[in-house]
């Protein structure tokens, strides 16, 4: 049989015609041993569901994992997988169908089993990025404009639009765009980072300390002019708690430079870093972003949260991890769940 | 016990046996051998790479030649070695006992520890689809929402609650920790509508009891209140949770609820403190309903009135629950019956919660598909 041609199958029992899916040895209902297999539907409709940004070590497609539990119109239930692409196609009730496919990887062997997705397809929106959809792009080698020397950067550069989020102890953050007349502070407030040394935090706030002094002075840095260079920076009232800063190489690539928590223990790193995702694709409009990773856990949890994939043919400054590359599709993958506060 | 942490220095066998020398000189049975020890640990073998610890644990406590095993049900393991052990008393084959649970998860990285975790799910039906234990408590917390409209306010009034009572727990893994309602609501997403401050964390633990006949309470000279263990229930519901009756109801907890209540003889509103199985928020708001403290719906709200406060008319939790004490599974369940003991004795210090002398826990073996009460009462 094609891989087409599967059908999801349930188990009817013969004495009281309860479908059980899956099978047990023993109907859940009257304890009956004889089943007759008939087919679950081509349809289903969503009953409830997830996206689940912290997917189990084994699992190989992009974050998050969506999945969810289905309805068929025989009343059966089922739990798995939804193949869908774009989380504004996530709704209760939302028509799905089963398809085959790979699920994960246990034991280093790839589990294949039934995924739902969207019924009618074409609902879905399709990614373009200079006129290549993403299917096709993803994967192939690109040639990269390195300095944006021909761009006209002030009209690139926009400042990141303010955003409030309530720290787990009730502290409000306020993440916004830093000036270069706050270098000194800044710098100031990340000196106790470069000397403390575990997590590699000496090594990376060394970096960026090194990386606004180029920025006030006005040289290009790893590959990137001095005029693409941006910092976001987190307050609680005056104090600085946490400091993010990025460049792009082309306006459409950015280039990830470095996050770092001045306060610990409050999800200040993980915070910047969706506010930096934001102003990268929503407010600069990037189509993707390269990174690297200075810490172990950033190169090993980090980038498979957030669903980035190795790039081929860049080379990484101090030897750190591979490069790693973000793509518009996948950020907007993953928006929902990055996110947080408000505006103000 | 001891305090859960992440990670907490050691091994697993050190962690269980200062859990065990704690409870044995609290009972004064320094100088005893124990008839039997039962040890509580869902997944020594994959996080600590050790098996047939219970034998290692003897070993090293020097109760040879006490006969011991090992309790494995899931996150309940820890609930049902008590049981196990109140039966071994009950049938007349032992007088005096000795339960500990422990675990060692701080040896994997996070998402090894999510999938050892969801092993506990139907293999074919949902771990091999790669559910987690968060992506079910998202798709429970979605189906309540829907049908009992709990609102993101009552769903973080739990955390807010629970980090409170731990705060004021020394043993507590997140004792540091306070948080807000705004702050939970804007904490990381873990499984959409789940956040980071709508989960347990990860942790190492042991707690430890021990039991005995009533005889043998009265020979060991124990000037302490005894604690009886008054009721003892257990159910399970079906593996996978969209072939439940009601997927959101947890009948499993309702069942095991009604068993321990009739053989201790009360009823939901005797019960002056609970501890129950908060692995994420929204599971204490509907265990607190299914047990039959709050009628079902109901359980956000008065969450978010202080109903369930330490100085509220039913405090749950008030060692912080598993949400800021921790949950090292197998150790979990002697945690909670360790935290009750202190509350029924009045030796609760700052979470002592006024008055207390029948005490209810649950300890979840599975997501809502094995539940275990144990009910305990002060004996005057």
């Amino acid at each position: 049989m094609s891989e087409e041609e599967k059908k999801m199958i349930g188990f009817k029992c013969k004495k009281c015609s309860r479908i059980n899916y899956p099978k047990r040895a023993r109907c859940l209902s009257c304890k009956g041993m004889e089943f007759e297999e008939v087919e679950l539907g081509k349809e289903c409709e969503l009953v409830t569901y997830t996206q689940v940004y912290n997917p189990p070590a084994g699992y190989k497609g992009d974050p998050p994992l969506m999945l969810g539990i289905v309805k068929f119109p025989n009343g059966v239930l089922a739990m798995g997988q939804l193949a869908i692409d774009h989380p504004k196609d996530l709704k209760l009730g939302v028509k799905l169908r089963p398809v085959w496919g790979m699920l994960r990887e246990i034991g280093g062997k790839e589990v294949f089993g039934f995924k739902f997705e969207l019924a009618k397809k074409e609902q879905t929106s399709k990614l373009k990025l200079g006129g290549i959809e993403m299917e096709e792009y993803r994967g192939k080698k690109v040639e990269m404009e390195v300095m944006g020397k021909d761009v006209n950067w002030k009209e690139v550069m926009k400042p990141y639009p303010p955003r409030k989020i309530v720290l787990p102890n009730g502290e409000e953050m306020i993440v916004r765009s830093q000036t270069k007349d706050e270098i000194e502070e800044v710098v100031e407030a990340l000196l106790p980072k470069t000397v403390q040394h575990k997590q590699l935090f000496d090594l990376i706030a060394s970096e960026m300390v090194t990386e606004f002094y180029l920025w006030r002075e006005g040289r290009p840095m790893w590959g990137c002019p001095a005029e693409s260079h941006f910092n976001l920076v987190g307050r609680v009232g005056d104090e600085i708690v946490g400091v993010s800063n990025g460049a792009l190489s082309s306006p459409e690539v950015g280039n990830s430079l470095h996050t770092v928590a001045i306060r610990e223990g409050q999800q200040v790193g993980a915070q910047l870093w969706g506010c930096k995702l934001e102003h990268y694709f929503d407010v600069l409009g990037i189509k993707e972003l390269h990174a690297a990773a200075e810490s172990y856990r950033g190169g090993t949890e980090l980038f498979q949260t957030f669903g980035f994939e190795e790039h081929p043919d860049k080379v990484v400054h101090f030897g750190t991890s591979p490069m790693q590359r973000l793509t518009k599709r996948q950020w907007e993958r993953i928006r929902p769940g990055k996110i947080a506060g408000k505006r103000i | 016990m001891t305090k859960f942490a992440r990670p907490l220095p050691g091994s697993l066998m050190d962690i269980a046996s200062e859990a065990s020398l704690k409870a044995i000189e609290n009972a004064g049975a320094g100088d005893r051998d124990f008839d039997a020890v039962y040890f509580a640990s869902m997944a020594c073998g994959e996080f600590a790479h050790q098996t047939a610890a219970a034998t290692a644990l003897v070993d090293e406590l020097a109760l040879i030649p006490a006969p011991t095993h090992r309790i494995e049900n899931g996150p309940a393991s820890g609930a049902s070695a008590i049981r196990d052990a109140f039966f071994g008393i009950a049938s007349g084959m032992y007088d005096l006992v000795l339960v500990t649970g422990a675990e060692k998860m701080s040896t994997v990285p996070g998402a090894v520890a999510t999938d050892l975790i969801s092993t506990m799910l139907h293999h074919e039906a949902e771990y091999l689809h790669g559910a987690t234990l968060p992506s079910f408590a998202a798709m429970l917390t979605r189906l309540y929402m829907k049908r009992y409209g709990l609102t993101e306010n009552q769903l973080a009034a739990v955390a807010v609650k629970n980090h409170e009572n731990g705060s004021k727990n020394p043993y507590a893994q997140l004792s540091h920790k306070k948080c807000t309602i705004e702050g939970v609501k804007d904490s990381i997403m873990i499984a959409d509508p789940i956040r980071m401050y709508h989960c347990c964390p990860v942790s190492d633990g042991g707690a430890s009891l021990v039991i005995c006949s009533a005889e043998k309470a009265r020979e060991l000279g124990i000037k302490k209140p005894l604690i009886k263990i008054a009721g003892l229930g257990q159910a399970t519901d079906a593996h996978t949770l969209q072939e439940r009756e009601d997927p959101a109801v947890l009948k499993s907890v309702q069942l095991a609820s009604q068993q321990a209540f009739k053989m201790a003889g009360l009823e939901p509103k005797d019960i002056d403190v609970a501890e129950v199985h908060d692995a994420f928020e929204i599971l204490e708001i509907v265990e607190s309903e299914d047990a039959g403290f709050f009628p079902k719906g109901e359980g956000g709200k008065a969450a978010e009135e202080g109903k369930t406060a330490l100085d509220g008319e039913l405090p749950i939790n008030p060692s912080g629950g598993l949400k800021s004490r921790g949950h090292a599974l197998g150790a979990t369940g002697l945690a909670q019956a360790v935290e009750l003991v202190w509350q029924l004795r009045g030796e609760a210090g700052e979470r002592q919660v006024k008055d207390a002398k029948n005490a209810y826990a649950l300890n979840f073996g599975g997501f809502g598909d094995n539940s275990v009460v144990t009910v305990l009462r002060r004996m005057d």
